[in-house]
């Protein structure tokens, strides 16, 4: 059974070091390419086909939102939003990038001074894993 | 809290100063212009970034002050509050404890930051804004749309560009209200003027632009390229040295070629050899003899050719391989200096917070202007200029810039220009410092250097307008040391002079009374190597760096005289000092060679200063790489460095201007700073009516080697002083009967006590008080509130030190 193939969206270098180390291990999933701005996510995601696309909200140049809308519309696949705008106080958030078209949001993991925390691997991997068993439409641009 | 995993602790480190540097950039910004939004958005998402990654690495305590910093500045964005110094100084707080935390968690040092009562400081401003302390509250208040209104900030594309792109300075720049506003129209109108600004601005902070996209281990487009790779300057170091190391090994083998030479020399005086001897044997031997005779003879000549070809051969390759390796050395040695060219801006950009804060404390407004950051200089260059610029910006700001009404008063603008400029002429980079403020006293510039026997009348008469303000560069010239508490030290020009020339550069100023002052610093962008005369004493070898030599002359033994017990000859038709050089080293007497009718003597010119050095034998003039010494050596008297010849030999490179002070006779007790080894305590007064400060006072000063004397209130104080001899004085400024500030006054009175070092100590840390301070004549002004009792040693160590080389 050949991997998961996983795009990464993510301005910070810290963060995106920190997804790899987490997914690094896992026996289905394998990030095949990674993207500090939206602009770039949607160059890659032409290019490389990946089965699910992990992105940040906040980002310059293209941010998270407008990012999963342009997916959306032109290259439907199952994206996961890692925001730490999309805490629970940030209902309007969640909601505006759900509608735009993406699958699941969750917050990003916090490790212990950069130490990995198995359940927060777990949780990321089994998310990723649910998301490449969906099948997306897409959304055309308003 | 330290980051256990060495790739996020090295990530860490780097993104998080780069954030911190911008939220410190963008707040300056903010101060002065509350009204730039584009440096409001950057801020809050640098201050975002920051805080998301300080939580995914559980950094909790930095998470929490980060955010609210984010918090105080939502605030003002959703219109509550606005920004006032007052603010500004708090969030500066915020970010230097942020620092100090990440410093923290990427090193393992642990800091002293108490993050509550930090966050207390920060929060203390939301009680005058009314920023709500929790998210929820905020969010509570805010009308949903409007907040969401906000937020379309960050969703534009338009606006989210210009933001990434630093773009805060070009906006900041824009007077028009308008740019407050984030209608996406505003920023399509600007575009077509962009694209230059924002290329050089790119060029301008290579440092700052992130791999655009992070590499993928099997990049699937083969055109994928990194464009920048960020390295360790330890890493750049240590490939200097060894490109240093390479050129010492070049110069050995062009030695071994001198060898080979050699060789081949005796070769051919060898195949050379006259054979007559041979036929003359020939005819005495008889045949059968001769026949094996010459059979050897024959094989030996067989041998020596094919060694001469061997020889010849290998002289052609090595001569071959020394030139490659000359030409690919040089190359490297080129190419690595190439590397470590970091651009000024690095260096500028720590000023402009200290401007601001200097200008605040002493109620001065003052706009810094810097120009040229991206002119590049070798990073060494940057690092040790650093502190000169440091004290010419302080001088400029404590001495040259006038108060806002003062400038007023003389019909300028009440707001201050400082420029601060870079530039590159031929191979030097200048840097100039200039303020519009009330320039260079030509007349108190006199009295000083006649107070401080720098010049005598008859010099100062005959001294042109810039001759004349070039002697505040003058060694001795400022002995006040104003210490304050911003750079804990004060120094004199002399030292950032000598600073400068340490670098080979040279300074210069000039100025027009009421109109300003300008400090040009002018460097070479190179330091690798120096030129070096070497020089014999007692067969041992040792460099003088070359911009220090003035000429070389021969002395005749009898045309050395004395005065005051010193030789000295004529040079010039002036006296000159003269010393054997082994003597000032202080190497063990060599029985001189009395033979000699002539000593080489070498003319040495420190600043303004010419003195001779004897020695044994002038052997050769190199460039040398210069080896610092080792870090365990604080202080090596006379000595700069070492190098190693091409013969492999050890060769110390002096210090000339060490040397002028041992022949002074001067001592190294104070240079070395190992307080038990001061031999003769030094006698303090010391003048405070707190019990208790005064007992941990003594305690502290005795252990620090001083011979304490105490008095209660200033006018007990006074009457020790007319009892008692005194090194220096330290005093409290509010006491009792008398205050520190008159007591002061009285003891200037004596003019016998004209010099005698004065130290205010005090919790009164307006600048006001520090001038009633410097009135009455005190030397040092320091603040209990951020007492160091390094800053206080050293403050002493150098009144004392100034007092005695005038006395």
């Amino acid at each position: 059974m050949s991997k998961i193939k996983v795009l990464l969206v993510e301005d910070s270098a810290v963060a995106i070091n920190i997804y790899e180390k987490m997914l690094s291990s896992s026996r289905y999933i394998e990030v095949i390419g990674k993207a500090a701005n939206g602009k770039e996510g949607l160059d890659l995601v032409s290019q490389l086909n990946p089965d699910v696309i992990c992105t940040d909200l906040q980002m310059p140049q293209m941010d998270g939102l407008e990012f999963t809308k342009q997916v959306m519309a032109h290259n439907p696949t199952p994206i996961l939003v890692l925001s730490n705008a999309v805490q629970k106080s940030d209902v309007d958030n969640i909601y505006e990038v759900m509608k735009a078209g993406a699958v699941d949001v969750m917050a990003k993991p916090q490790t212990a001074l950069g130490g990995n925390t198995e359940s927060m691997q777990n949780e990321l991997e089994v998310k990723i894993r649910v998301l490449a068993t969906k099948k997306v439409k897409a959304i055309p641009l308003k | 809290m330290y980051i256990e995993d060495e790739e996020l602790r090295e990530l860490y480190k780097t993104s998080s100063s780069e954030h911190l540097q911008k939220l410190e950039a963008d707040l300056m910004i903010l101060e002065k212009n509350p009204q730039d939004t584009a440096a409001l958005e950057e801020f809050l998402r640098e201050a975002h970034t920051l805080k998301g990654d300080s939580r995914m690495l559980g950094l909790d305590d930095i998470e929490l002050l980060v955010h609210q910093l984010e918090d105080c500045v939502e605030g003002i964005k959703a219109g509550q509050g606005e920004i006032t110094p007052e603010l500004c100084d708090r969030l500066y707080q915020g970010i230097d404890a942020i620092n100090q935390l990440s410093h923290q968690a990427v090193t393992g040092e642990l800091v002293n930051i108490d993050s509550l009562a930090v966050l207390a400081t920060l929060m203390g401003v939301s009680e005058n804004v009314p920023v709500a302390s929790s998210e929820t509250d905020l969010f509570g208040d805010e009308d949903e749309s409007d907040f969401f209104g906000d937020q379309s900030g960050f969703l534009t594309p338009e606006a989210a560009l210009f933001d990434d792109d630093d773009s805060s300075d070009f906006f900041g720049d824009e007077p028009s209200p308008l740019a407050a506003s984030l209608e996406a129209d505003l920023f399509d109108d600007q575009l077509p003027a962009i694209p230059s600004d924002f290329a050089t601005q790119t060029l301008a902070t290579p440092g700052f632009q992130q791999p655009a996209i992070i590499p993928v281990i099997n990049p699937i487009n083969p055109d994928y390229q990194i464009d920048t790779i960020r390295v360790e300057p330890q890493k750049l170091d240590s490939l200097m040295t060894q490109a240093g190391e390479l050129a010492v090994t070049k110069g050995r083998i062009s030695q071994q070629i001198t060898e080979i030479e050699q060789i081949l020399a005796l070769w051919e005086g060898w195949s050379r050899q006259d054979s007559s001897i041979v036929s003359t044997l020939e005819q005495r031997l008889e045949p059968e003899i001769f026949k094996s005779l010459k059979h050897f003879l024959s094989s030996t000549q067989q041998r020596v050719d094919s060694l001469g070809s061997l020889i010849n051969n290998l002289r052609t390759r090595a001569t071959e391989d020394a030139t490659s390796l000359g030409i690919i050395s040089d190359r490297l040695e080129s190419g690595i200096n190439s590397l470590r060219q970091v651009p000024l801006g690095t260096v500028f950009n720590i000023y402009p917070r200290m401007v601001r804060d200097l200008a605040r404390q002493q109620d001065k407004e003052i706009e810094l202007v810097i120009e040229g950051g991206d002119t590049k200089a070798d990073k060494r260059i940057l690092e040790e200029i650093k502190d000169p610029l440091l004290h010419l910006i302080r001088n400029a700001i404590d001495h040259g810039i006038e108060t806002p009404e003062a400038r007023i008063a003389q019909g300028k603008a009440p707001t201050a220009t400082l420029l601060l400029r870079g530039y590159q002429i031929g191979n030097s980079i200048a840097i100039e410092i200039s303020d519009d403020g009330q320039g260079l006293n030509i007349a108190q510039i006199k009295n000083t250097a006649l107070r401080r026997k720098v010049s005598s009348e008859a010099e100062l008469a005959a001294m042109s307008e810039s001759e004349l303000q070039s002697l505040i560069f003058a060694s001795g010239f400022s002995t006040r040391t104003e210490i304050t508490e911003l750079s804990g030290r004060g120094v004199g020009l002399d030292v950032v002079r000598a600073n400068v020339e340490r670098l080979k550069g040279t300074i210069q100023v000039t100025s027009v009374p009421g109109k300003g002052c300008k400090f040009q610093v002018l460097l070479n962008t190179s330091l690798a190597t120096i030129k070096v005369l070497i020089v014999a004493i007692d067969q041992t070898l040792y460099g003088l760096p070359l911009e220090f030599i003035q000429t070389m002359i021969t002395v005749a033994p009898e045309d050395i005289y004395e005065i005051e017990g010193n030789p000295t000859i004529t040079f010039e038709e002036k006296p000159l000092s003269i010393s054997h050089l082994g003597r000032l080293l202080q190497l063990p007497a060599v029985a001189e060679n009395q033979d000699r009718n002539y000593l080489s003597c070498i003319v040495l010119q420190v600043g303004s200063e010419f003195f001779g050095v004897i020695v044994d034998d002038l052997v050769d003039q190199q460039d040398v790489v210069l080896k610092p010494q080792s870090k365990l050596l604080k202080r090596v008297p006379n000595i700069t460095g070492a190098t190693i010849l091409g013969n492999g030999l050890v060769c110390m490179i002096l210090n000339p201007a060490d040397l002028l002070h041992s022949l002074r006779k001067g001592s190294w007790q104070n240079i070395v700073p190992a307080v038990e080894s001061v031999v003769t305590k030094n006698r303090l007064l010391l003048v405070e009516d707190s019990v208790i400060i005064r007992t941990q006072m003594q305690r502290l000063l005795k252990g620090a080697g001083y011979n304490v004397t105490v008095a209660e209130n200033g006018l007990l104080g006074l009457q020790q002083i007319q009892t008692q001899e005194f090194d220096i004085v330290m005093s409290d400024v509010e006491m009792p009967e008398m205050s520190g500030l008159e007591m002061t006054t009285k003891i200037r009175q004596n003019p016998q006590y004209a010099h005698l070092p004065i130290v205010l100590i005090t919790t009164l840390a307006s600048p006001e008080d520090k001038r009633r301070g410097q009135a009455a004549g005190a030397d040092a002004y320091l603040t209990k509130g951020d007492f160091d009792q390094q800053v206080l040693f050293k403050t002493l160590e150098q009144l004392i030190h100034s007092h005695h080389i005038n006395n």
